[in-house]
């Protein structure tokens, strides 16, 4: 991406039941700062690609309106950034948030995701995940704050994050903050981090596949549950396809 | 359950008319630090320790993250008083007015009947310290800090204020300045105390800070397991406990501090605790922290040696108006170190109950595992509940697992009980105890008694 295409100016959107919503970092049009508002009761769908490499920040703010739905999917592919992402959610009353995350960083990618989700709505409901896989010296600096606010009786939240650190140089921060301020609610989040045992390499090397080729098919799988109950099946065929290319 | 337990507030609020208060002032200056050293008649290195941590502690700001502390003013806190002129090793000769107190706190009753030795701080100095026989012929010491000062130089300058420098925050300091009384137990190699020793900590007076100093050394192989108890009544008037305590477990030794705090609702309580562990050592928190306005406490393991293990476990209650900010810190140094964090918070009355953690795994600390766990109960729509746990992982091999949940008391569980003929707030402080389990029953008996009763008491009007 140009520098040049970017702008500090906040765009607002308003989206209807029924909009799907694709941005790549690698499109001309791609805007720095945008903001989202889905309509009460609507149900949009969001993937956002970010395969071209730049260093500056981005970011996008939603307003998930009363009884609305977001299905929202982070696919973080480039080399050699170093990203700062703003992501903010508002969700209101019955609204349903599933937000799904992969990052990937191959190179020395410094990647600074910061989301907040703010449940503000009785009966809202949010399922985040943020998995992520490093290797040689990549770095992610991951927060995610879920503030569940006194009108939020009847919520219903959670949050997982999973660093994966496949290589000795890479390095992680990961923070999943948790604040509650109504107690009519059901609230949690995990954190973990994991890495392939030298058994598994073993066994899989002992049928013939080189590191690398683990390495590929573990990203792979991880790329196949990211994608898992997409119900376009060209985007879903497309996405796969375009993360093999990336290994 | 006795009925001083019961009139909870009146046990802990009680205070003694202190005369001694009068030769005493508010405010902090270098005058009062070179007071404070020569009436201890210490040596010049602490005399110098104290100045430096002085001048530290001018150039620091409060903490930008965390509850305000802006409402504390450090100019009215009186930082120095001497409430006895001796130190007494036999009950009988404690003052009458400090010996009431304490006999209603149950302090030598504790002592008689499960401790192997106990010191009671009152003010700023130590007043009472014993121990048993059999542990002194097996050179165990304990005794207040400011003694051994004196009589053990060579094992305290090496240790004192090295695992909290006065660099480390603005608390640490200004304790680093004006610290007074404390502990200092010396466990020798290969010694395994089976009874634990006991130390409690009461700030009587209007306006008071209270810095005692507690450090630790559990040498090779040793054991044992040390209880801090600390309480203040109330005045209407900031106090300050900003207390040290430094800790350093050596080589296969193993040693639990497990520490009940109860400040009134004055004061601060602003302390810091670390524990350096090494090789196959073991290091075991067990707290509790009940009442003060704010309380930010995080203690602190550094996991120095190959296969050093932590265990961290907490319980804190935020009543009305007070802000338990509190948690565990761990950093995984050496290789195939482990560490284990389990924290309970219970929010009452608009109470808030917050769990900041840390857990960094430096560059070349290999096959670190830890876990963390996190609960929160609510009990009422306006108290709030947070918990921001940090990850820092310099090393790919750490395996991590962090879980964290909030909630509300189950209508279900509530309904049974009370089937069962329980009031209501019976039922609920019963669930509430069940939930803290997994901390009091680390706790000896009769101190996990005292912390299922204080939750009771804390439940009081809770519920309808």
């Amino acid at each position: 991406m140009n520098n040049n295409k970017l702008n500090n100016k906040i765009e607002k959107r308003v989206l209807k039941d029924g909009d799907f919503i694709i941005e790549r970092t690698s499109q001309k049009d791609f805007a720095q700062a945008l903001s989202f508002q889905i309509e009460e009761g609507a149900k949009v769908n969001y993937l956002l690609i970010v395969d071209e490499a730049f260093d500056l920040a981005v970011i996008r703010q939603w307003d998930i309106q009363n009884n609305a739905s977001l299905d929202s999917r982070r696919l973080f592919l480039q080399d050699k950034a170093h990203q700062t992402w703003s992501f903010q959610h508002e969700i209101g009353s019955k609204a349903v948030l599933s937000s799904r995350s992969l990052l990937i960083g191959m190179t020395d990618e410094q990647f600074n995701l910061n989301s907040v989700y703010n449940f503000s709505g009785q009966a809202s409901f949010g399922r985040v995940n943020i998995d992520s896989l490093l290797t040689a010296k990549a770095q992610l600096n991951c927060v995610a704050d879920v503030n569940v606010l006194p009108t939020a009786q009847q919520s219903d939240t959670r949050v997982d994050m999973t660093l994966r650190l496949e290589s000795d140089e890479a390095k992680g921060e990961i923070t999943p903050g948790l604040n509650i301020a109504a107690n009519d609610v059901k609230a949690g989040h995990s954190a973990g981090t994991f890495r392939l045992k030298d058994e598994d390499l073993f066994y899989l090397r002992s049928r013939g596949l080189s590191t690398q080729q683990i390495r590929n098919l573990f990203i792979l799988s991880l790329a196949q549950s990211f994608a898992a109950d997409l119900k376009d099946v060209k985007l879903k065929e497309d996405l796969l396809a375009l993360i093999n290319n990336y290994l | 359950m006795n009925e001083e337990i019961n009139s909870h507030d009146s046990l802990w609020d009680e205070y003694n008319q202190s005369e001694y208060m009068k030769d005493s002032r508010p405010g902090l200056d270098e005058e009062l630090i070179r007071f404070i050293s020569a009436e201890k008649k210490e040596p010049a290195w602490m005399l110098e320790k104290r100045l430096a941590s002085f001048g530290v502690f001018q150039e620091m700001s409060l903490p930008t993250w965390g509850p305000s502390l802006e409402s504390l003013d450090l100019d009215k806190i009186t930082y120095y008083a001497r409430a006895s002129d001796r130190q007494a090793e036999s009950w009988d000769d404690v003052p009458e007015d400090i010996k009431r107190t304490f006999d209603k706190l149950g302090i030598p009753k504790a002592e008689q009947e499960v401790l192997a030795g106990v010191g009671a701080q009152y003010e700023s100095t130590v007043i009472y310290h014993s121990l048993k026989a059999e542990y002194k012929r097996k050179g165990v010491i304990f005794e207040d800090l400011d003694v051994a000062v004196q009589k053990y130089p060579e094992l305290v300058e090496p240790y004192f204020m090295k695992l909290m420098p006065a660099s480390l925050h603005k608390f640490a300091a200004l304790h680093g300045a004006v610290w007074s009384g404390g502990t200092f137990l010396y466990i020798p190699k290969g010694v395994k105390l089976k009874e634990p020793l006991q130390a409690y900590f009461r700030m009587n007076a209007k306006g008071m800070g209270q810095f005692e100093h507690t450090l630790i050394i559990v040498e090779e192989g040793a054991q044992a397991h040390y209880i801090e108890g600390c309480s203040a009544p109330r005045y209407g008037v900031d106090s300050l406990h900003a207390g040290g305590v430094e800790i350093y477990v050596k080589e296969g030794a193993r040693f639990r501090y497990s520490s009940v705090e109860s400040w009134s609702k004055d004061a601060y309580n602003l302390n810091t605790k670390r524990a350096l562990v090494e090789k196959k050592a073991h290091m075991e928190w067990v707290g509790g922290n009940f009442g003060s306005n704010v309380t930010m406490l995080y203690p602190c393991s550094i996991l120095v040696g190959e296969g050093a293990t932590a265990d961290h476990l907490g319980v804190a209650f935020a009543n009305e108006g007070q802000i338990q900010d509190t948690g565990a810190k761990v950093i995984h140094v050496a290789k195939n170190t482990g560490s284990n964090i389990i924290m309970k918070s219970i929010s009452k009355n608009g109470g808030k109950a917050l769990y900041r953690g840390l857990v960094e795994v430096k560059p070349g600390a290999t096959n670190a595992a830890i876990s963390v766990k996190c609960d929160a109960l609510l009990l009422d729509d306006i108290s709030s509940s947070d918990t921001v746990p940090v990850m820092k992982i310099h090393d790919a091999s750490a395996a991590i697992a962090h879980e964290a949940s909030a909630g509300k008391i189950n209508a279900e569980d509530l309904f049974y009980l009370r089937s069962r003929g329980l009031k209501e707030e019976e039922a609920a402080a019963m669930i509430v105890n069940g939930f803290i389990e997994p901390i009091t029953k680390e706790l000896p008996l009769e101190y996990s008694v005292e912390m299922n009763r204080m939750v009771e008491l804390e439940m009081e009007g809770s519920v309808g």
